[in-house]
């Protein structure tokens, strides 16, 4: 299994101090392969399990594993960069394109050394950068922008052009698993489709929310509905 | 100075009560506590430096500036009052950047070994280290509100706590820098400094008197700058849990 939930569960503090629970009592588990869509009504904790699962946050009960191991056992940068994340909302580095694209890869040439201070991949001057950079523009071809895009700055793009963008500079890391928070939420069709084409032909597991029924008949090997605290997967018509 | 004129100088405190009644600034209570503190508290420091510049005792000194260090240090930890363990850290920012300028000094010999010459030195730095760490503690916290969405978004990535908060310190160090970079561009066009001030009113040459002005400056540059980047690296990883996740 990808990932095997025991008894998770997760209290907030409310504004009156008291503990809130976002999630109850999970249990349930994500299968290895494909593309698992991740549904259910608006506050049901999808976006917090992400987060679990990705470890910005951890569990106030029960555990979690990633392919057998215990997620506490492995370092959180560690599963954070074989596990990553990418948001709802996408956040733009200050710089250029490229820059954030070098963020991105600067990460995933630390993977194989002792992290460093800075993302920049100038800085780094280690045989793990070299040839990271040959090619910029091929990452972000990946993800249907042109190389020219490269010199621009990261403030100026449109929302779809940042989210593929995020996209792109996550996808450089390399990770294993990449877990998308309703990443075509705000996008127009045609941002959305680009978005889901790239998404589809990367070939390594994904798990993903959506709120659009057709979006989720569109991309769904699986269908995991989260309601209630309860983890159970739906039937594909 | 007579004791008759140095009642008269309570008329500029007096000047700035009258525009906080007139102006309903609610100043006036801070300023008559303001005024009544700064007067004891100079001459107590008076006579404690009359008695310790009298006896050049270096053990006897010792004292004077650790309360020195830790008054700036409970004074500057203020700014972070809900990051636990701030204030040992903030100790250590002053203390290091205080002593290591003032140790320079003694060691290049630029300063001779003299409570006359090292108390005041310390003070001196003391005081700009603290207004470094109180701006950078300012700054830092404005920062990581400010910018969590990305913090955040490169600890998804895979960053270490360091590496999500570089662009963060960045800016907080620069920020607590600015103004004594600004002091050592403008000194002399805009203010005359203190101590200059006061060696020309003692009656010292004014070239010799700028000589110890231009020490100083410099001087109070570089403990700024050592004190803001020991705050900063140690500062963050408050902001941090050991699963490197964002706690506040």
């Amino acid at each position: 299994m990808l990932f095997t939930l025991n008894h998770v569960g997760l209290d907030r503090t409310g504004p009156d101090g008291a503990p809130r629970p976002i999630l109850a009592d999970l249990t349930g588990a994500i299968p290895e392969s494909g593309i698992t869509c991740l549904v259910g009504p608006s506050g049901a904790g999808k976006s917090t399990l992400l987060r679990l699962l990705n470890r910005l946050e951890e569990p106030t009960r029960g555990s979690l594993q990633y392919r057998g191991q215990d997620l506490r056992s492995l370092p959180p940068t560690e599963l954070r960069r074989r596990v990553a994340l990418v948001l709802q909302s996408p956040v733009m580095l200050p710089g250029t394109v490229q820059e954030n694209l070098e963020a991105g890869l600067a990460l995933r040439a630390q993977a194989a050394m002792r992290p460093g201070f800075s993302l920049k991949l100038a800085a780094l001057k280690s045989p793990q950068t070299i040839g990271l950079l040959d090619d910029p523009g091929a990452h972000l071809e990946r993800v249907g922008l042109p190389s020219s895009y490269l010199a621009k700055d990261a403030a100026a793009l449109s929302g779809g052009e940042r989210q593929r963008l995020a996209l792109a500079r996550t996808l450089a890391t390399e990770p294993e698993v990449l877990l998308l928070d309703e990443v075509t939420a705000s996008l127009d069709p045609e941002s959305t489709r680009l978005i889901e084409a790239v998404v589809r032909g990367w070939g390594r597991p994904i798990i993903m929310i959506s709120h659009s029924p057709e979006q989720v008949e569109r991309m769904a090997d699986r269908v995991l509905r989260l309601e209630a605290g309860r983890l159970r997967e739906v039937a594909l018509v | 100075m007579s004791t008759s004129t140095l009642l008269f100088t309570l008329l500029f405190v007096g000047i700035a009560g009258v525009v906080s009644v007139w102006q309903r600034l609610g100043l006036a209570k801070d300023l008559l506590v303001g005024t009544v503190r700064a007067g004891l508290q100079l001459f107590a420091i008076g006579y404690v430096l009359a008695w310790l510049l009298g006896a050049n005792n270096l053990l006897a000194m010792l004292p004077v500036l650790a309360v020195m260090i830790t008054v700036a240090t409970f004074s500057a930890a203020k700014r972070a009052p809900g990051l636990p363990g701030i204030r040992w850290r903030v100790g250590v920012a002053i203390g290091v950047g205080a002593l290591l300028t003032v140790g320079l000094m003694l060691l290049l010999q630029i300063i001779p070994i003299q409570v006359r010459f090292i108390l005041p030195f310390v003070g001196m730095m003391t005081g700009a280290a603290m207004t470094t760490c109180s701006a950078l503690l300012n700054r830092l916290e404005g920062e990581m509100s400010a910018r969590r969405g990305e913090v955040e978004l490169l600890l998804a990535l895979g960053a270490t706590p360091r590496q999500a908060t570089a662009q963060v310190l960045r800016s907080a160090v620069r920020a607590a820098m600015i103004p004594h970079v600004d002091i050592l561009k403008t000194v002399g066009l805009v203010q005359l400094p203190g101590t200059m001030t006061g060696q020309i009113l003692a009656g010292q040459s004014p070239v010799e008197a700028v000589k110890y002005q231009i020490l100083i400056m410099y001087a109070l540059t570089s403990t700024a700058a050592v004190a803001a980047i020991i705050l900063g690296l140690l500062a963050y990883r408050l902001y941090f849990n050991e699963a490197a996740q964002l706690v506040r």
